[in-house]
């Protein structure tokens, strides 16, 4: 239908408001009660008109539409009560805009000057409510507030959380929960579209929350920012919520291609990062991710797209986590790629480093296979040539990602004695099954992961008793917290905070001498200093020491690449080496990292890859349709104080006798029941922003 | 959707409870009626506390705190509650955007043909009286009778009206259940004052005119009441309220700015006079209040000099003291001290005094 505003034919849908009509065809009507994704209740009259026939001024978001209509935006009347309902809002408000965190962002700020009007008329007085920082992730000042409501109807009707009203208090009436209890206590979600949707600075996030570095996305959604895929978390943990596996698992593979791996054995930094910490514990994002990969679904591979051949020819050297991610994107951008293998199976540390009851087999064959399904060539036990070499042969280009499989060796007394294994090689054999012997008592020396894997290895392969000696005390040490309770419960012997002064017996070893540590830390030089307690001496009587303190790159010297520090591959921000067309990606780049790193470096030196070769480097997919989230929330009873769950293990006695998983995968009951304590802070970034009257 | 009907038996004043109290003598009749009123779902709702009920099927009864009196004389409000939301109004009673659902009174179920009204003030007969829907504030007078001489008559939400001497026999049509009588010792500006604050203090927030406007009726009414009047706030206010009036969400806006506007209209030059003679004709205003020491009485003793803190008393022994209008705060040390009865407090009417102490006649 037609009608008249400002004496501009405009064309408008039936039951539309006049104030949506103007705005949806650029026509600015000022508002501030108003929202876009909220029902107009026609508080603020900032969006009075006058229409003919109509004796006063009318609220515009409160009136549908009419054939014919004639509406006056600017009339003698609207603009008498809009500039009067200004007015007496600015009478109550704060007068000093400067001292206010919205300064420059807030629609009232904007609109006032707008109208270039001032409280000057009226009876001065701000309401004063001292600021509440007590909530987490939260922070109310209302003293700002101009009870415009947007944030009780955002709360109430939006996302049907029912937590903000207005309440009536002595001073007035005010924002808040029925009773003055804590957010949480009145059931709270922590969604954040309160403080979207709000027009002042009256609720913002809690300072901690406000890293100014970081883009707003990235700040209202950390998990995702904190993975260094960038893996859409919050998208599919609504998945799980679910139900939908297939569809949680689409959301991760477009953006990596080992789902169940990750979900086995990922450092999951994302929920260091989860805004849930601050209301306890995070969400355990990481068994999520494998429980809804564990279907095994290939539903994905429907949306899955593989370009035509360019034939350029790309050589990957290492089948680890780098170098199959960079492989598979290659692939799918239409180039043969081949992927060389020293090994006998593709993995890289996935396979030999991890031990398989943490990580088994059939999960990293699976995930292999769907690599090597979009035409990856894989050559394993074979040694590549040299990256130069490989380019003389007709490959476009090469791609370093040999990782770090040489394991370090301690200048220690007694290093040289028959007994003593590298980290490296103990668990690449124990993986090969090909160890023998390994005798009654092992000490494993080193504080991180790697120690316990090869410890609990150790006691897989049938050792009596296995010690761990470390330099850190047990908070300090970098293995994960379960990763050492899991070991305690299997019956390791820690010996953290000491220090191994040598290795003894004559030609075998025989035991490892310990003394305690009294202090440890890094000097200015970033050296270490190590003060020990005198008298603490010790030896341990032990048949085998493994060393577990750090691994580096094998033979990288061999590559004829410039290296950094001794063995690393130096490559520039775009994962070039200093030869043309060879790039570095991964472990023998960075040093030992996280496998999920390593996915990411995988990513993105295919991109670069992919525009040295001509192509756009563009490597995203959308392996699901995008759907919008429901913005309703519900209530949840003491959703504040959900517990985190954790999948169960199988029995420390049990366990320590095979090479079988350790830890089981959700439930799917137990997964949608954890996946139900996400935040979905995301829903936020789907609130819409108004426009202001400069952007019309 | 379904046809939804919402009786109301809620008080819009909980002095005046006409609703809650027809409810109550009428019960059976009450939900007869309701039970029989097309509708598919039917709500009934009182104020919490007190009832025994036989709830028939087919009726909802939503026992509601009482609150927030005025906007439950709101529709849409009603409807909230019924959604289990706090009684905040979205559009007046004749805005007509409340769906498929209908509120009733419980008067207007019973089909009364007398409006029950409560009258308070200054009336001879305080409580409840019944009068006919149209009627002239000269009956409503004759019935209630007045203490003292009669002023105005205040009808109360929604209504928001005074009527005083001159306007006594047009007729009124009575939609209100409350009604006050001021007699001379009333001021219509302290009256205004304490109605505002009331709706000040039930107003829901949601609307600018509704909240920040009876704010500033409050703010201006109260430097008026201290003294701190100026004439151009008289016109700001009735600017205020003809957008009050017009723009305020529901009828509480409403009905405080036509209360303010007529409190005008009838009382202008009583309220004006606060200003422009810094005087409180009927003796309410507490800043208007001046002392006085009456020279007939006065003995001249010194104790009144002696008690004030303000040193507003001028003169010495066996002359008449005399109090410095300016430095006198009103503290009324002084009325306790005098042994004589010679000081007096004065309203409009001032005791004529000497300017500077003279000496005692006795």
């Amino acid at each position: 239908m037609w009608l008249t505003i400002n004496d501009k034919q405009i064309e408008a849908n039936e039951g539309m408001s006049i104030l949506n009509a103007a705005l949806g065809a650029g026509i600015y009507i000022p508002h501030l009660c108003g929202h876009p994704d909220l029902e107009a209740v026609g508080g603020c009259r900032l969006c009075s008109v006058e229409i003919d026939g109509m004796e006063e001024a009318v609220p515009s978001c409160m009136i549908k539409v009419q054939e014919g209509m004639k509406v006056t935006v600017h009339g003698p009347k609207a603009e008498r009560t809009r500039k009067t309902a200004m007015e007496l809002i600015l009478a109550t408000h704060p007068a000093d805009c400067t001292g206010c965190p919205k300064y420059g962002k807030c629609e009232l700020q904007s609109m006032y000057q707008y109208l270039g009007v001032g409280p000057e008329r009226w009876k001065k007085k701000s309401r004063t409510v001292p600021t509440d920082d007590s909530n987490p992730l939260i922070r109310h000042l209302f003293t700002r507030c101009v009870r415009c409501g947007r944030c009780v109807r955002a709360c109430r009707e939006l996302r049907g959380v029912k937590v903000l009203d207005f309440q009536r208090t002595q001073e007035g009436v005010r924002i808040g929960t029925g009773g003055n209890i804590s957010l949480k206590e009145a059931g709270c979600k922590f969604c954040g579209a309160c403080i979207e949707v709000c027009p002042t600075g009256s609720i913002m996030d809690a300072l901690g929350q406000i890293n100014e570095e970081a883009s707003y996305g990235e700040r209202v959604v950390p998990c995702k920012a904190a993975c260094p895929a960038h893996t859409d978390i919050p998208r599919y943990l609504r998945y799980i919520k679910e139900g939908e596996y297939e569809k949680a698992t689409a959301v991760i593979r477009e953006k990596l291609p080992f789902p169940e791996a990750l979900g086995c054995i990922c450092n999951h930094v994302c929920e260091t990062a989860c805004k849930r910490n601050e209301l306890g514990e995070p969400l355990s994002i990481c068994k999520l991710k494998r429980a809804a990969a564990s279907v095994h679904s290939d539903d994905w591979k429907k949306n899955r797209k593989i370009a035509d051949s360019t034939g350029k020819k790309v050589a990957v050297i290492g089948a680890g986590p780098a170098g199959l991610t960079a492989a598979y994107y290659l692939a799918k951008k239409g180039h043969e790629v081949t992927v060389f293998e020293i090994n006998e199976k593709a993995g890289g540390q996935c396979r030999y480093g991890i031990p398989s009851y943490r990580l088994p087999d059939e999960v990293m064959d699976r995930e292999i296979d769907d690599i090597l399904e979009v035409g990856v060539q894989l050559k394993v036990n074979t040694t590549a040539e040299a990256p130069e070499v490989l380019l003389k042969q007709g490959y476009d280009t090469v791609l370093i990602a040999t990782g770090t499989h040489k394991g370090t060796l301690l200048p220690l007394e007694g290093n040289k004695l028959s007994g003593v294994i590298l980290n490296t090689d103990f668990l690449k054999n124990a993986r090969r099954n090909q160890i023998r012997n390994l005798g009654k008592k092992v000490m494993v020396l080193g504080g991180g992961n790697v120690a316990y894997d090869c410890a609990r290895t150790a006691l897989r392969l049938g050792a009596e008793e296995v010690h761990i000696a470390c330099l850190e005390s047990r908070d300090k040490m970098t293995a994960a917290a379960e990763e050492i309770q899991e070991g305690c419960d299997e019956g390791v012997i820690l010996h953290s905070g000491h220090s191994f002064l040598r290795i003894t017996g004559d030609t075998k070893v025989q035991g490892v001498e310990l003394q305690k540590v009294e202090k440890f830390y890094f000097d200015e030089n970033r050296k270490a200093v190590i003060e020990l307690v005198e008298g603490s001496r010790e030896i341990i009587p032990v048949d085998h020491v493994i060393f577990a303190v750090g691994q580096a790159p094998d033979e990288t010297e061999k590559l004829g690449v410039e290296l950094n520090h001794g063995f690393y591959v130096k490559v520039n921000s775009s994962f070039a080496t200093n030869l043309p067309g060879v790039y570095g990606a991964g472990d023998v780049v960075t040093g030992t990292r996280s496998v999920i790193e390593a996915i990411a470096a995988g990513r993105q030196s295919a991109v670069e890859m992919d525009r040295y070769l001509g192509g756009d480097g563009d490597i995203s997919e959308e392996l699901l349709e995008k759907e919008t989230a429901d913005p309703f929330l519900g209530r949840t009873k003491d959703f504040g104080n959900l517990e985190r769950l954790s999948p169960p293990l199988l029995d420390p006695q049990e366990r320590k006798n095979s090479f079988d998983a350790v830890e089981q995968t959700f439930t799917c009951e137990e997964a949608k029941c954890e996946a139900r304590r996400c935040l979905q802070c995301d829903l936020r970034l789907n609130v819409t922003n108004p426009k202001l009257w400069n952007e019309y | 959707m379904m046809d939804t009907i919402i009786c109301n038996a809620m008080p819009v004043y909980h002095e005046a409870p006409v609703s809650p109290m027809l409810l109550k003598d009428n019960t059976e009749k009450v939900m007869e009626a309701l039970l029989k009123e097309p509708a598919d779902v039917r709500y009934l709702i009182v104020p919490e506390g007190g009832w025994e009920w036989d709830k028939p099927e087919g009726l909802t009864v939503i026992e509601t705190r009482h609150k927030s009196g005025f906007t439950y004389g709101n529709n849409s409000a009603l409807i909230k509650v019924t959604e289990g939301e706090k009684p905040i109004p979205l559009c007046r009673n004749d805005g007509g955007i409340c769906g498929e659902s209908r509120v009733i009174t419980v008067e207007e179920l019973l089909n009364a043909e007398k409006k029950k009204v409560y009258v308070g003030g200054k009336a001879e007969k305080k409580g409840f009286l019944d009068f006919d829907r149209n009627i002239t504030p000269r009956d409503i007078l004759a019935a209630a009778g007045v203490k003292g001489i009669f002023k105005a008559m205040y009808f109360g939400h929604p209504m928001g009206v005074f009527i005083n001497e001159t306007t006594m026999d047009q007729p009124i049509e009575l939609t209100t259940d409350y009604i006050e009588i001021l007699n001379e010792t009333d001021c219509m500006l302290d009256f205004l004052l304490k109605t505002a604050d009331r709706y000040e203090k039930e107003a829901c927030g949601r609307c600018v005119f509704g909240y920040e406007g009876v704010f500033q009726i409050r703010m201006l009414l109260t430097d008026m009441t201290l003294k701190k009047g100026k004439m151009s706030d008289v016109d700001l206010m009735l600017e205020l309220c003809h957008e009050m009036k017009q723009q305020s969400l529901c009828e509480s806006g409403f009905s405080i700015a036509n209360t303010v506007k007529s409190a005008l209209d009838c009382f202008k030059s009583e309220i004006e006079e606060h200003i422009t003679k810094k005087s409180c004709k009927a003796g309410v205003c507490q800043k208007f209040l001046t002392f006085h020491i009456l020279p007939d009485l006065c003995t001249g003793c010194m104790e009144c000099l002696d008690v004030c803190e303000d040193d507003a008393i001028l003169g010495k022994k066996k002359f008449i003291h005399v109090i410095d209008q300016n430095e006198c705060s009103g503290c009324g040390a002084c009325i306790e001290a005098c042994e004589e009865n010679a000081i007096i407090r004065a309203r409009a009417d001032k005791p004529k005094c000497p300017k500077k102490p003279v000496p005692c006649k006795h």
